[in-house]
C-alpha cells in the first residue's frame, strides 16, 4: 500500500493546463525527489499535494482513503508543506515559530504538554537553532530563516514532509545540512517529496526522482534510469557532464559536511 | 428736520417712494417684522412678506400671510415690489440693508425686545410708524387684559423650569422666554445663575439646577437626530420623575409680540397643574 | 532582541491602568460633584442629583468609552493580523466610515426609530460592505499601499454620501451633526447607548473567541496556514463579520473615531513579542484605556462646548502614522 497515491492529476489556471494527468506515490520511510525545468508544474503539484489547491481532475489518497474524506485538520497533522519563499509576517522569536508547527495537534485553547515541548526542543537542536532561539526572525540570515521554516514543518512530526526547493537560498555547506535533516527524517518510517533544482544533490539523496515537463511526468525511478542524456535534454535542453574525467574545466561538487 | 433730510435724499437719488404721508408699499423681510406689519397694518399698506410668514410652527399669522407676496430677504426680490418702506430686524444681513439703503430705500430696523415692556414699545413705534397708532394701542390694551388679572408673583418658593432645545441649548436672562416663565410665575435658573441670551448647557450643569420640569419648542415637527434624542436622555426623565416635557408652540415665543401672552398662559396652566400634584 | 514581558504581567497592567482612569473618568465632568454623596446616592437608589450624574451620565459615558475604544482597538489587532498588514486598521480599511454610513442611514431617515437595533444593524451593514468593497479592490494579498489607496477612495466615498445624507435628511438638525458623525463624541451618551451597542459587541467578541492561534499561523502567509488546517475563506469571512459588528456597533453609538485601532496594536505588539494571538486581548484593553482617556481629555479641556474625542485621538494618532510611515521607508531603504 502507497503512503500517498495520486492517479490522472490535472489542475489548470484560467484555462490554461499547468498539470495534465500527473500519477504520483509515495512509499512509506522513502525520499521522493521532483526535478524539472521551471514551468514544469513541480510547485503546483507540490501544493495540490499539500492540499492548499485542489485538483480540477483526478484521485488522491492517503493510506488509500480518498483524500477529501480526511479532514482538515488531520491532513494538516500527517501532511506539512515547506513553501519556497519563507514569508514571515511578524518579527516574532524564532522559538515561538518553530512551536507553531505543533498546532495542528492542539485543540484551539490547549496548551503545548511537555510531549510537545520535548519535540520543540530536539527540533531546535537538530537544526541547529540554539543561538537563535530569543531571535527575531528577520534579524537572521538567509540561511537561517530557511533552517527556521524547516522546522516548524519537522516539529509538526508529519508522515509526509512536502518542501519546495528547500536549499535554492543556501550555501553549499547548508545545502548538504538540510538534506541530511530531510533523510534523516526518512529513516523513522516518515516521507517527503522534496522539488529540487540541483540535480546532483537529488542523485545523491533521494530514493526515487520523478521528472516533470510541461505538466506531465516524463520519467519516474531511481536516478540512474531517469538522469539519461535523453531525457535531460528533452526536459531542460541540456547537455550533462556526469563524470569529470569529460572535461578539462575544474569540476566541484560539495558531497559531505566536516562537522 | 429728519423727514426733510430724508425728502431731500428721496429727491436726490430719485427714489421710487412718494415721500409724505404713512407708506402705501411696505417690504418686511424678517419673520418677526412680518408678524407685527400683519397685525398693525391696513391690508393694503402691505406690499410683501418674507416666506417664513407662511410656516405654520414659526408665524403666529400664517393664515393672514396667505394674500401676500412673498420674499427671500434678497435684494432683487425687495427692489422688486418697489417699496416705500423696509422692515427689518437688529440681525437682518447687513449687506442687504446697506444696498438698500444706497439705492435710497427707507429702512424701518425695529428693536425686537425680549420683555412685556420692549414688545409694546416695538409695537408703538411700528404702529406708529405706519399711521396705525389706533390700532396698536388696541393690540396693547388687549395684551394687558389677557396677563393682568392672574399676575403670579415670582418668589423665591415658585417652582424652577427650564427652557430645554435639541442639543442643550437654554435661555437665560434678556431672552423672551425668560419673560414668559417670570410672567408665569416660574423662576429660570439659567437666568438666575448668571446665563444670558440663548446658549448651550451641559446635561450635567442643567440636573444641578433642579429643574422642576422643562419646556421645549420644535421649529418643525419632530424628526430623527442626535440633537433631538438629546432631550430624551434618560438623566433628564428620572430628574423630572416621568413628567413629560411640555412643549410650548414655537410662533408664540420666537418672535415680540402679542402671541407671547398664549405662551405665558400655557405656562401657568402648567404651573397651576403642578400645584395641584 | 525582543523585550517580551509575559502576557498576563501586560494584562494586570492594563487592567490596573483601566480600573484607576475609569475611576478618574467617574470623577471628571463639566461640574464638581461631591463624590461620597453620590455614591451614597446612587447606592440607594434615591433620587439625589448626585447619584443622577453618576449614574446616568459618567457611568454610562465610562463604560461606552471603555467598550467602542476595546472594540476599535481589538477590530484594528484582527485586520493587522488577518491581512498581515500592520495598517490595516477599521479607520483606513473603511470599516468605521462605512458603519457611519450606515448609522446616518438608520438613524435619520426613521429605520432607527421603528426598533432600537436598527441602529447598530446600520452600522454593522454599511462597516460589513465598505470593508469588503476595499479587500475585493485592493485583492487578496495586497501590499501596503495598494490596501491604503483602495481604503481611501471608499472612505472618501462614504464620508462623502454621510455628508450628502446629512444635507437630505428631514432634521433641521442633521448637518450641524456631521462633525459628530466624522470625528466621533461620546457626549451625552446614557445607557440606552450602552444598550445599542452590547448585542453586536458581545457577538462580534465572541465570534474572535479561540481565533488566536489561526491568526498565528496566517503568520507564516496564507498557503502555509491552510496547509497547516486553516480554512481561509472561513476565516475571512468570520473576521470580516465579527470586525463588522463590534467597529460598526460602537461607531453607531460614538461615530467614526480615528486611529484608536490603527495605534494602540502597534504599540502592544512589541511588548507580546509580536504574536498575533498574544497581541487580541492586550489590544482590547490598550484600546479602552486610550478612548476613555482621551474623553477624560475632552471633559477637562477649557473649550466653548464639548471637543469632540475624535479630535483628541486623531491629534494623538495622525503625528504617529506619519512616523509609522517615515519608519517604513527608512526599513525600505
Amino acid at each position: 500500500m502507497n503512503l500517498l497515491h495520486g492517479e490522472s492529476l490535472a489542475v489548470s489556471r484560467q484555462g490554461r493546463p499547468i498539470l495534465t494527468a500527473v500519477d504520483i506515490s509515495l512509499n512509506r520511510g522513502e525520499m521522493l525527489g521532483l526535478i524539472g525545468p521551471n514551468g514544469a508544474g513541480k510547485s503546483t503539484l507540490l501544493r495540490l499535494l499539500a492540499g492548499v489547491i485542489e485538483a480540477d481532475e483526478g484521485r488522491l489518497s492517503l493510506e488509500d482513503k480518498p483524500i477529501g474524506a480526511i479532514t482538515r485538520h488531520e491532513r494538516a497533522r500527517r501532511i506539512a508543506y515547506l513553501p519556497q519563499l519563507s514569508e514571515i509576517a511578524w518579527p516574532m522569536s524564532v522559538e515561538r515559530l518553530v512551536a507553531l508547527g505543533r498546532v495542528p495537534h492542539l485543540d484551539p485553547w490547549q496548551h503545548p504538554s511537555p510531549r510537545d515541548r520535548a519535540i520543540i526542543e530536539r527540533v531546535i537542536v537538530q537544526t541547529d537553532l540554539q543561538p537563535f532561539r530569543q531571535r527575531a526572525f528577520n534579524t537572521l540570515s538567509g540561511g537561517e530563516q530557511a533552517r527556521v521554516a524547516l522546522a516548524r514543518a519537522l516539529v509538526t512530526e508529519p508522515d509526509i514532509l512536502l518542501a519546495d526547493e528547500p536549499v535554492s537560498a543556501l550555501d553549499p555547506a547548508h545545502q548538504l545540512d538540510v538534506m541530511t535533516l530531510l533523510s534523516e527524517h526518512c529513516q523513522s518510517g516518515q516521507s517527503v517529496i522534496v522539488v529540487l533544482h540541483d540535480l546532483s544533490l537529488a542523485a545523491h539523496y533521494c530514493h526515487r526522482l520523478q521528472l516533470l515537463h510541461q505538466g506531465g511526468t516524463l520519467a519516474v525511478g531511481n536516478a540512474e534510469a531517469v538522469l539519461t542524456p535523453e531525457n535531460l535534454e528533452m526536459a531542460y535542453a541540456i547537455a550533462m557532464n556526469q563524470t569529470p574525467e569529460e572535461t578539462q574545466s575544474p569540476f566541484r561538487l560539495p558531497w559531505r559536511r566536516l562537522s | 428736520m429728519q423727514a426733510k433730510a430724508i425728502a431731500l435724499l428721496l429727491i436726490l437719488l430719485t427714489a421710487p417712494a412718494a415721500a409724505a404721508g404713512p407708506p402705501q408699499r411696505v417690504v418686511s423681510v424678517n419673520l418677526c417684522t412680518d408678524q407685527l406689519l400683519l397685525m398693525l397694518a391696513d391690508p393694503r399698506q402691505v406690499a410683501s412678506v418674507s416666506y417664513l410668514s407662511r410656516e405654520r410652527q414659526s408665524s403666529f399669522v400664517a393664515e393672514q400671510a396667505a394674500g401676500y407676496p412673498l420674499n427671500h430677504a434678497r435684494t432683487e426680490e425687495v427692489i422688486g415690489h418697489r417699496p416705500d418702506l423696509v422692515l427689518a430686524a437688529p440681525y437682518t444681513n447687513p449687506r442687504l440693508l446697506a444696498t438698500l439703503e444706497k439705492l435710497g430705500f427707507v429702512i424701518e430696523k425695529l428693536p425686537l425686545g425680549y420683555t412685556l415692556e420692549g414688545i409694546i414699545k416695538d409695537i408703538r413705534r411700528l404702529a406708529a410708524r405706519l399711521g396705525q397708532t389706533q390700532r396698536g394701542e388696541v393690540l396693547i390694551e388687549q395684551m394687558h387684559h389677557r396677563l393682568q388679572h392672574n399676575d403670579a408673583p415670582t418668589g423665591l418658593l415658585s417652582p424652577k423650569a427650564l427652557f430645554y432645545q435639541p442639543r442643550g441649548y437654554t435661555s437665560g436672562a434678556n431672552t423672551l422666554q425668560n419673560e414668559a416663565l417670570r410672567l408665569a410665575g416660574w423662576r429660570n435658573p439659567a437666568a438666575e445663575q448668571g446665563v444670558e441670551g440663548y446658549v448651550a448647557v451641559d446635561l450635567e450643569q442643567v440636573i444641578l439646577w433642579q429643574p422642576d420640569t422643562l419646556f421645549t419648542s420644535t421649529y418643525k415637527d419632530r424628526s430623527i437626530s442626535l440633537a433631538e434624542r438629546q432631550l430624551e436622555h434618560p438623566a433628564l426623565k428620572r430628574l423630572l420623575a416621568g413628567i413629560p416635557m411640555l412643549e410650548i408652540p414655537y410662533k408664540y415665543w420666537i418672535c415680540p409680540g402679542p402671541m407671547l401672552v398664549e405662551a405665558v398662559a400655557l405656562l401657568r396652566k402648567a404651573r397651576e397643574e403642578r400645584d395641584a400634584r | 532582541m525582543i523585550s517580551a514581558i509575559t502576557q498576563s504581567r501586560l494584562i494586570l497592567a492594563l487592567g490596573l491602568s483601566i480600573a484607576f482612569t475609569a475611576l478618574l473618568s467617574l470623577l471628571t465632568g463639566s461640574q464638581a460633584i461631591p463624590l461620597l454623596q453620590a455614591l451614597h446616592q446612587s447606592f440607594n437608589g434615591g433620587p439625589g442629583i448626585y447619584g443622577l450624574i453618576l449614574t446616568e451620565l459618567r457611568l454610562p459615558r465610562t463604560l461606552v468609552a471603555l467598550l467602542a475604544g476595546a472594540s476599535l482597538g481589538l477590530g484594528g489587532a484582527l485586520m493587522q493580523s488577518l491581512l498581515r498588514n500592520p495598517l490595516a486598521s477599521p479607520g483606513l480599511i473603511g470599516s468605521a466610515s462605512g458603519a457611519a454610513l450606515g448609522a446616518v442611514i438608520t438613524l435619520y431617515f426613521g429605520l432607527a426609530g421603528m426598533f432600537t437595533l436598527a441602529l447598530p444593524i446600520g452600522g454593522i451593514a454599511g462597516a460589513l460592505l465598505a470593508t469588503l468593497t476595499v479587500y475585493l479592490l485592493a485583492g487578496r494579498d495586497a501590499g501596503i499601499l495598494t490596501l491604503i489607496l483602495a481604503g481611501v477612495a471608499v472612505n472618501a466615498f462614504a464620508l462623502a454620501l454621510v455628508s450628502l445624507l446629512l444635507n437630505l435628511a428631514p432634521s433641521p438638525y442633521a448637518v450641524q451633526e456631521i462633525a459628530l458623525w466624522m470625528l466621533g463624541s461620546l457626549a451625552n451618551v446614557s445607557r440606552n447607548e450602552l444598550w445599542i451597542l452590547l448585542p453586536g459587541t458581545l457577538a462580534g467578541w465572541l465570534m474572535v473567541w479561540r481565533q488566536g492561534r489561526t491568526l498565528d499561523l496566517l503568520t507564516f502567509g496564507e498557503e502555509t496556514a491552510a496547509s497547516m488546517g486553516v480554512d481561509l475563506h472561513r476565516l475571512r469571512w468570520r473576521l470580516f463579520l465579527a470586525v463588522a459588528l463590534i467597529v460598526g456597533s460602537a461607531v453607531s453609538v460614538t461615530g467614526a473615531i480615528g486611529f484608536i485601532g490603527l495605534v494602540v496594536p502597534h504599540l502592544l505588539r512589541p511588548l507580546v513579542g509580536h504574536q498575533p494571538s498574544r497581541l487580541l486581548i492586550p489590544s482590547a484593553m490598550g484600546g479602552g484605556l486610550l478612548l476613555l482617556t482621551a474623553d477624560i481629555v475632552v471633559r477637562l479641556l477649557p473649550a466653548q462646548g464639548e471637543i469632540k474625542v475624535g479630535v483628541v485621538t486623531s491629534l494623538i494618532g495622525a503625528p504617529f502614522f506619519l512616523w509609522l510611515i517615515l519608519q517604513r521607508k527608512r526599513d525600505m531603504s
